[in-house]
């Protein structure tokens, strides 16, 4: 531990790092950047020997560059304007990288909606409105989307977008969708003559999603690399994409060397707070997630102890077959991790039917804490000395009467401890939902970071919220656990403080 | 109201219960005694089918037990059965144990099955312990509410399955005093049990069961006083006596005391009795010259409360107990002390002393 300590310390205090002159000092540079994103291709057949940190969401990416844990990243030029705004210490190193089409994606065995886009977009140029989105969006900092045109009432089209892409392509500013995509999506949808939903998904969910038909289209616009185009046919070229590589201003050649700072350490607290979670309504984003995170916290450890308790009467059936079946299920669900089982059911076994993806999470939570909560319940029961029961069949009582006047609660007040440990668990492990364009706490403050680039403050009362319901379930068990227990033996059971 | 008839049950390859056949009578107090081993138990759970018989009958009060017509739980309601583990209800107060039945299966209002079960708890002496829980309590009145649980369900006959046997010696009298105020009152029972001063006392018969049957039954004068087959006879001479032979001088005093315990504990002798038996034993073996050949019995009559201890050892004729024939008399004092009555007796080759001590009632 110590010498962990000593060694961090150590690594802190390490010989300046080397200045950067050009895209020739990357060969052997930490470079950051999206996962799945167009970079991460042209990083590893450019820069064979750099070491590439992938990351889920731009703000990530951002923010590795920013404290110094990457040396440089690869992003989209459009986006570096607003990164600068909120994170001041990062530079250009190298205005364009690489450049390439981008365009939307369809599925590669589509044959009406993509030639419908291509056309749409084609009218757009002709219109002159395509100029001025691209104007307003990429040159004057646009940051809410125009009176757009009416939305129709046909069925729903469903196109994945990416949220924490940040603008000027797509963000999130008052609980609603805005960006450059956005609109693009907005306008062609309304030519279609329908409604227009969109899935928030990484960027490296996306095609998944479309394969599985979970989405019609992807409207965020992506690069068209080469190994996207076997998975996916692209529209025409909308835009190129230009990529330049930033890094922090200390460290480009000739820059003064300055003191590590943190983004935004320059603003004073409060002003960070404000920033975070109040502008844009951004603790209106945050009391959704809330709302969604507990929805599927209920949820799924409702569904998880009624179909624990299944399980554990199949466990414990007299019959072997229905035996074997529970015990295969405990077995699969206890090794698979949770965050598989969910994007399986989420992919895979719901992935023609539109079902809400916070149900897909509740059964998905449900069922891993079904595999726990049914060995749990099992081992209280056979706690139980059997001669309990035999006392209360003896005395007239049918079998499920006994086990239901004399087992049970016994087995129940046993397994409350361990149960409440079960609880608590699943509620943070609701945390990964994001995966799944479900927008909870954590994915909500994903989401903040991605529009004010600061780790800071949304994760640490993401932190803060966790912790309090974590402790307010624990109070709430305790409760009846309290309540279940014998007077002489309460003595010394904590209330969880 | 109970009768049984061809009753075998197997385990296995083990055949416990060879074909029982015996009949119960309202109001009887049956005793099966018998050495471990050999169904005793199993067939009591036999009585109300905890164990299920491979064939046979059993009618209770006329009713097939084993016909699947038959409404088992509603019959097990009207007998009570009593456990050598107690297996109170862990999760409820003493008078929840006793009101659980009442309340749920014969439908009574609460604060009646309370009230009633206070009148019984007060029957087996604790009424101070009605909102204790199983846990607080020691085995003797845990088996005393188990017994009280039975009583709330007014049934017409309990089962009693070796209902001391888990008990420390010193909680034993007071479950038997509980069931013999039963048998007093006239409660039909059948009690598995080890204690046999005690089954000779209250019981209207006794069923001696050894190899998978009824092997003798008959009224407890008759089976602990003078049984009629060889088995039976082997099992109360075991009982009622404790031989030990000694063979050289280095025998195992810890073994002998311990069996002298045993004996004392089966034959409820009060523990100031046992530690004379222990003190006497060991002066006599030591009074005597040669402990090549020592054979000691030890007997309990339970008429006149009194232990007989009969010393035989084979040597010259010597009567170790008569005084001042010894060069260490403070130890012939000391028996003899403990002692209402001193015999010697020159048997052949060998010199019998018995010794007579009364139990200190």
């Amino acid at each position: 531990m110590l010498l962990t300590a000593l060694l961090w310390v150590a690594g802190a205090r390490a010989a300046e790092p080397e200045k950067l002159r050009g895209l020739e000092d990357l060969t052997r540079a930490r470079i950051a950047l999206v996962a799945g994103s167009s970079h991460d291709e042209h990083v590893a057949r450019r820069y064979p020997q750099a070491q590439v940190l992938q990351f889920k969401a731009t703000p990530d990416v951002v923010l590795a560059v920013s404290t110094g844990k990457a040396d440089v990243a690869f992003l989209a030029l459009e986006s570096v304007r607003e990164i600068f705004r909120t994170t001041p210490n990062l530079a250009i190193l190298v205005p364009e990288a690489y450049r390439s089409p981008m365009g939307g994606a369809f599925r590669s065995d589509d044959t009406t909606l993509r030639p419908a886009y291509n056309a749409f977009v084609r009218g757009l140029r002709e219109s002159g409105v395509f100029e001025a989105m691209r104007e307003r969006w990429f040159k004057d900092g646009a940051r809410d989307l125009p009176p757009l045109p009416p939305r129709g009432s046909g069925p729903v089209l469903r196109m994945g977008i990416t949220a924490s892409k940040g603008l000027p392509w797509t963000g999130v500013r008052n609980g609603t969708f805005t960006g450059f995509e956005v609109e693009l999506a907005e306008r062609f949808a309304a030519s279609l003559g329908r409604p227009l939903e969109l899935v928030d998904l990484d960027v490296s969910g996306q095609i998944a999603a479309l394969a599985s038909g979970r989405i019609e289209a992807i409207a965020c616009l992506l690069v068209m690399t080469e190994e996207r185009r076997k998975r996916v046919a692209f529209s025409d070229d909308l835009l190129a994409f230009v990529a330049c590589v930033v890094t922090r201003e200390d460290r480009i050649a000739g820059a003064a060397p300055a003191a590590a700072t943190a983004p935004q350490a320059g603003l004073p607290l409060g002003e960070r707070i404000r920033a975070n979670l109040v502008d844009e309504g951004r603790y209106r984003l945050i009391l959704e997630g809330l709302f969604v995170t507990c929805v599927i916290s209920v949820l799924a450890t409702l569904f998880g102890t009624v179909f624990g308790g299944v399980v554990c009467a199949g466990r414990m059936s007299p019959r072997p077959l229905l035996r074997q079946m529970a015990a295969v299920y405990i077995w699969c669900l206890r090794g698979v991790p949770v965050l598989v089982v969910l994007m399986i059911i989420y992919y895979v076994v719901f992935a023609s039917f539109h079902v809400s993806p916070i149900l897909v999470a509740a059964v998905a939570f449900g069922l891993n804490a079904a595999a726990y909560i049914a060995e749990m319940l099992r081992s209280a029961i056979q706690s139980v000395d059997r001669g309990q029961l035999e006392a209360g069949v003896a005395g007239g009582f049918t079998r499920a009467q006994a086990f239901r006047l004399i087992v049970l609660p016994q087995a129940l007040r046993q397994v409350l401890p361990v149960y409440k440990g079960e609880v608590i668990s699943l509620f943070k492990m609701t945390s990964v939902v994001g995966y799944i364009a479900v927008q909870d706490i954590t994915k909500a403050g994903d989401i903040i970071r991605s529009r004010t680039f600061d780790a800071f403050i949304p994760l640490l009362v993401t932190a803060a919220i966790y912790l309090v319901l974590a402790w307010l379930i624990a109070w709430a068990l305790e409760r009846i656990e309290l309540r279940v227990t014998p007077p002489h033996l309460r003595q010394g059971m904590g209330v969880a403080s | 109201m109970i009768t049984v008839r061809g009753l075998r049950k197997r385990f296995g390859d083990l055949e416990v219960l060879k074909g029982v056949d015996c009949e119960i009578r309202k109001g009887e107090v049956i005793s099966l005694i018998g050495p471990s081993g050999t169904g005793k138990s199993v067939f009591l759970r036999c009585l109300n089918l905890l164990e299920r018989p491979t064939s046979g009958e059993i009618l209770i009060g006329g009713q097939p037990l084993l016909d699947p017509a038959t409404d088992v739980p509603a019959l097990r309601r009207r007998m009570g059965m009593v456990f050598q583990h107690f297996n109170l209800y862990a999760h409820l107060s003493v008078l929840g144990n006793i009101t659980l039945g009442p309340v749920h299966l014969l439908g009574r209002e609460p604060a009646v099955a309370a009230a009633r079960a206070r009148e019984l708890l007060a029957l087996v002496g604790l009424a101070h312990k009605a909102d204790a829980y199983p846990d607080q309590l020691s085995g003797g009145p845990k088996q005393r509410v188990a017994i009280a649980r039975c009583l709330a369900m007014d049934p017409e006959i309990i089962l009693f399955d070796e209902p001391t046997s888990a008990l420390d010696p010193t909680m034993v009298s007071e479950v038997l005093a509980v069931i013999r105020n039963l048998a007093r009152d006239g409660m039909t029972m059948v009690i598995v049990t080890h204690e046999m001063a005690f089954a000779e006392a209250i019981s209207t018969r006794v069923f001696y069961m050894d190899g998978g049957e009824i092997h003798e039954e008959g009224p407890p004068a008759v089976i602990f006083g003078a049984p009629r087959r060889p088995l039976t006879q082997a099992f109360i001479r075991r009982i009622r006596r404790l031989t030990f032979q000694i063979t050289d001088d280095a025998y195992d005093l810890y073994a002998l005391n311990g069996e002298i315990e045993r004996f004392g504990a089966r034959h409820v002798l009060p523990p100031k009795t046992i530690e004379d038996l222990l003190s006497l034993v060991e002066e006599l073996l030591a009074l005597q010259p040669s402990r090549a050949d020592v054979r000691l019995e030890l007997a309990y009559a339970e008429r006149d409360g009194r232990v007989e201890v009969v010393c035989s050892a084979r040597g010259a004729p010597l009567d170790v107990l008569a005084p001042g024939s010894a060069e260490d008399d403070l130890a012939v004092r000391l028996v003899r002390g403990r002692t209402e009555e001193v015999r010697y007796a020159r048997e052949g080759e060998r010199n019998v002393s018995t010794l007579l001590v009364r139990a200190a009632r």
